[in-house]
């Protein structure tokens, strides 16, 4: 079976003044299908812009991105959102929920764009409420929401129509611990119903939930670890 | 070079002192032995050897003060001998010593301190590129300079050859309420570009959008809720009919009203005067067909721009 | 007459260096003894002053020091000509000859203008 992705020397970088800043240095990995995948490192390594990059929101990179083994780096930006848009589901760090529309509203967000007919839609939305646990709060803006609930919007939003790939920028970092593990548990059932989960997180617990850990530094890969705990440095 | 090479060993021969003066010693010893031994083979009587040999020499320690002299770097080492005759000097006068330091301490520092503050306000060069070549544009009142009224601003960065760029800044206090406690803080207001026009590079989000710069455009205070939408699937076409419909509900909203208001204020004057008919109706199509173009041509330029707005510029995040 | 002049501290250098030439590697006192020889005993070496002026020849790189065994086997710093050396005492040779013959000729010329 192909992978679902693959980077080749993946580079990001960017000028200020005579200087190159690298972000991403040659990047090249590749994600099978059904894997679970934690990107770890220090602040500043380039793991949240990696998972950016992986969910097409950014288009500033070099280098060679084949997913579903379409190549990224040769489509046209629409040909991109469509391939994302049915495909991943991205959960922001900082939520991004639309303060003008209410819980309701927001996760019917994504399905509104993918030509789903409303009551397909309808049901889907209160199937998610359902099983987050927030239905009460469907009507609500997500200012009136606390940082820990506007969260779990976001997450449900992210995996409100199983996509095959769920990108997580820490996913728990809001979440008091039961809420933290609740959300972990749901991503492992995902996994194992055969959904791709590429997460970033600095606790160890979360990491362990997956069966792959990848170690970035200053932009590099620099090592990476499978659940059986055998590390092995990458260059 | 000879005088490089002389004065290199010098230096050199000032830290091997000790082992120097062995060999020096050694050497003159030698001298001496050899000499006394010649004084003897000549005939003269042993006590006369040594003497005659020691006088000829002109004494052994004239002879190593001299070469000793000639060794070293002599300015060096005088220097240093009349250095700690110095110190011993300041030492025996400890009041005199520590008012003399005291007030040279007090004057160096403050130099010190003052020059640190003016080079670094006055005369180290900015931090940016091409530092001379950024200007404080005033307008003039009565001879004085003044700021800047907003469409004057606009109206020379529009018509103005002379600037690459003109940037409108302007201050205030505001107050940051972040999690937790709020801050009040001075921050300065300024029109887009302010950093892309002094060449100052940004690591971390953005710079203003152009778009937010416009007077009056509310659509612009929108870009992160158009980035994100386009994140979460939204394409080009999504995000135009959004701000239209946005915009055009606007202008129906305006419409009713006016209609309406016409209306009462037709009615109000058909009563007062004679002659005006309550509603006029080729005024009323006019305006019904006017309006909502008008409406739509000034909704779709700022919607065409949002939809080229780059969703992860919008949503920069760490 | 036979009174010992002091020898000129300049000229102590060249007839070091000369010396060398002509003997081939020399002791300190060799050297000394040497000069007030060849002088024909009119100029005092006092001998603590050359030593001064052979650190000053080694400095400056025209004489080279060893220590060896003199004749009768006794410790001794020897002194030989380095390459430099030869060449500085044929300049410093020239520009003697040259200065006295200068000096010779205006002494000449005004016995025979007075």
């Amino acid at each position: 079976m192909p992978p679902l992705i693959q980077l080749r020397n993946i580079e990001k970088s960017f000028q200020a003044g005579a200087q190159k800043f690298y972000v991403l240095r040659r990047i090249t990995l590749d994600i099978q299908p059904g894997e679970f995948v934690t990107f770890m490192g220090p602040s500043g390594a380039g793991k949240s812009t990696l998972l950016t990059i992986l969910g097409m929101l950014d288009s500033a990179w070099s280098g060679e991105y084949f997913f579903l083994e379409q190549p990224v780096h040769k489509l046209t930006t629409k040909q991109r959102n469509e391939l994302h848009k049915y495909n991943s589901g991205f959960v922001f760090q900082s939520y991004h929920l639309i303060d003008d529309l209410t819980v309701y509203e927001n996760l019917e967000i994504p399905l509104s764009y993918k030509n789903i007919p409303q009551k397909e839609r309808a049901s889907l939305v209160c199937d998610a409420l359902d099983r987050f646990n927030i239905v009460g709060k469907k009507d609500l803006f997500p200012n009136q929401l606390s940082g820990g609930q506007q969260q779990l919007v976001g997450i449900a939003r992210a995996v409100i129509q199983n996509p095959k790939l769920i990108l997580a920028d820490e996913p728990t970092g809001n979440l008091h611990s039961a809420q933290g593990e609740e959300v972990m548990q749901l991503f492992k059932k995902l996994n194992d119903a055969g959904t791709t989960i590429i997460q970033v997180t600095h606790s160890e617990k979360n990491a362990a939930y997956g069966n792959r850990i990848i170690q970035l530094a200053d932009g590099w890969l620099t090592c990476e670890k499978s659940a059986a705990a055998q590390s092995e440095p990458l260059r | 070079m000879k005088l490089l090479r002389s004065a290199g060993l010098r230096w050199c021969n000032l830290f091997q002192k000790a082992q120097l003066d062995c060999e020096l010693q050694d050497e003159l010893m030698s001298h001496l032995e050899l000499h006394i031994e010649d004084n003897l083979r000549a005939g003269m009587n042993p006590e006369e050897a040594p003497r005659n040999a020691l006088v000829k020499l002109g004494g052994i320690e004239q002879t190593k003060e001299s070469v000793r002299d000639h060794r070293g770097a002599p300015t060096l080492e005088s220097f240093l001998r009349q250095l700690r005759f110095a110190l011993r000097l300041l030492r025996r006068n400890p009041a005199f010593t520590s008012a003399a330091v005291l007030t040279l301490a007090l004057g160096i520092g403050a130099n010190t301190a003052i020059f640190t503050v003016v080079y670094a306000a006055l005369l180290a060069p900015l931090p940016y590129p091409n530092p001379d070549q950024v200007v404080m544009v005033w307008s003039k009142i009565n001879g004085h300079d003044n700021s800047v009224s907003p469409n004057d601003f606009l109206d020379w960065k529009r018509q103005s050859s002379a600037f690459q760029d003109l940037i409108a800044m302007s201050s205030g206090r505001f107050s940051l309420s972040s999690s937790g406690h709020p801050e009040v803080i001075q921050a300065r207001i300024t029109s887009p570009g302010f950093f892309s026009v002094q060449g100052i590079p940004l690591f971390l989000g953005r710079d203003f959008l152009p778009e937010e710069g416009t007077v009056g455009n509310e659509h612009a205070q929108r870009t992160h809720e158009i980035g994100l939408r386009m994140a979460l699937g939204a394409g080009q076409r999504q995000v135009l009919l959004l701000v239209l419909q946005q915009g055009m509900l606007l202008a129906s909203a305006g419409l009713v009203l006016g209609f309406g208001g016409t209306y009462f204020v037709g009615h109000t004057m058909n009563s007062i005067l004679y002659g005006i008919t309550a509603i006029d109706p080729l005024a009323i199509c006019l305006v019904a067909v006017v309006l909502p173009v008008a409406a739509f041509l000034a909704c779709y330029i700022p919607a065409r721009r949002a939809a080229r707005v780059d969703p992860m510029v919008a949503l920069r995040y760490e | 007459m036979g009174e010992r002049a002091d020898v000129w501290q300049g000229t102590l250098a060249l007839m070091v260096l000369k010396t060398l030439e002509s003997m081939g590697a020399l002791h300190g006192y060799g050297i000394a003894r040497r000069i007030e020889q060849t002088s024909g005993d009119l100029l005092a070496v006092n001998y603590g002053t050359l030593y001064p002026a052979l650190l000053k020849l080694e400095q400056e790189g025209y004489i080279a020091s060893e220590w060896g065994t003199s004749d009768n086997n006794r410790k001794a710093k020897y002194y030989k000509l380095t390459r430099a050396g030869r060449k500085q005492l044929e300049e410093e040779t020239r520009e003697w000859e040259q200065t006295t013959a200068i000096v010779a000729r205006f002494l000449t010329s005004k016995e025979q203008a007075s």
